[in-house]
């Protein structure tokens, strides 16, 4: 069963990750806020890469 | 199977996401080098990173739990999986993170969250296409 938050904590999930850095492909490093800072974007955390 | 089967699910819509002025990408775990070799493999058109540390997942709220691993639901999503035709590589990555699928507009606004609770428990991307302002 999917967990749908309720609109009231919706600001939790972006706050919290935008500073978060991960790596690109190349092993840089990039601030996740910057995906969605301009315009909106889809994230898709994978489970696994199999 | 499960990962596979999301990925080309999105390199299907990936155009119309970019049409509707938004943009898409991929964060999976363990290590760049491996990421790397899966977007090459899959041709991806969007960007995969990496986040060995699992700090982007924690801070998504994203579940890790060995039982959630192995239920009926698992059985389920791998019958339909295996009918589409594809089948389980090496896993790499921690085996027991589940993943999720969220759609942010700026100022941190969120417009759809999603968090899987089992292996191939995951969203549809017309539903995340839907979500878009």
């Amino acid at each position: 069963m999917n967990e749908r938050h309720p609109m009231t904590e919706t600001n939790l999930a972006a706050r919290d990750l935008a500073d978060v850095t991960v790596l690109d492909t190349e092993g840089e490093a990039y601030r996740l806020g910057d995906a969605w800072s301009e315009e909106p974007a889809i994230l898709i955390f994978v489970r696994h890469y199999g | 199977m499960f990962c596979r089967e999301q990925i080309a699910q999105l390199r299907d819509v990936t155009q119309e996401i970019r049409d509707r002025g938004a943009r898409v990408l991929a964060i999976g775990n363990g290590k760049p080098q491996q990421a790397k070799s899966f977007a090459e493999e899959r041709d991806l058109d969007f960007p995969l990173y990496t986040d060995p540390g699992l700090r982007a997942y924690r801070a998504a709220g994203l579940r890790r739990t060995v039982s959630s691993t192995f239920n009926l639901g698992l059985v389920k999503h791998g019958v339909r999986a295996m009918k589409s035709g594809f089948r389980q590589g090496a896993v790499q990555g921690d085996p027991w993170q589940q993943g999720g699928a969220f759609v942010f507009a700026p100022g941190d606004r969120v417009l759809f969250e999603q968090r899987s609770d089992t292996a191939g428990d995951h969203v549809d991307p017309r539903e995340l296409i839907d979500a878009l302002p």
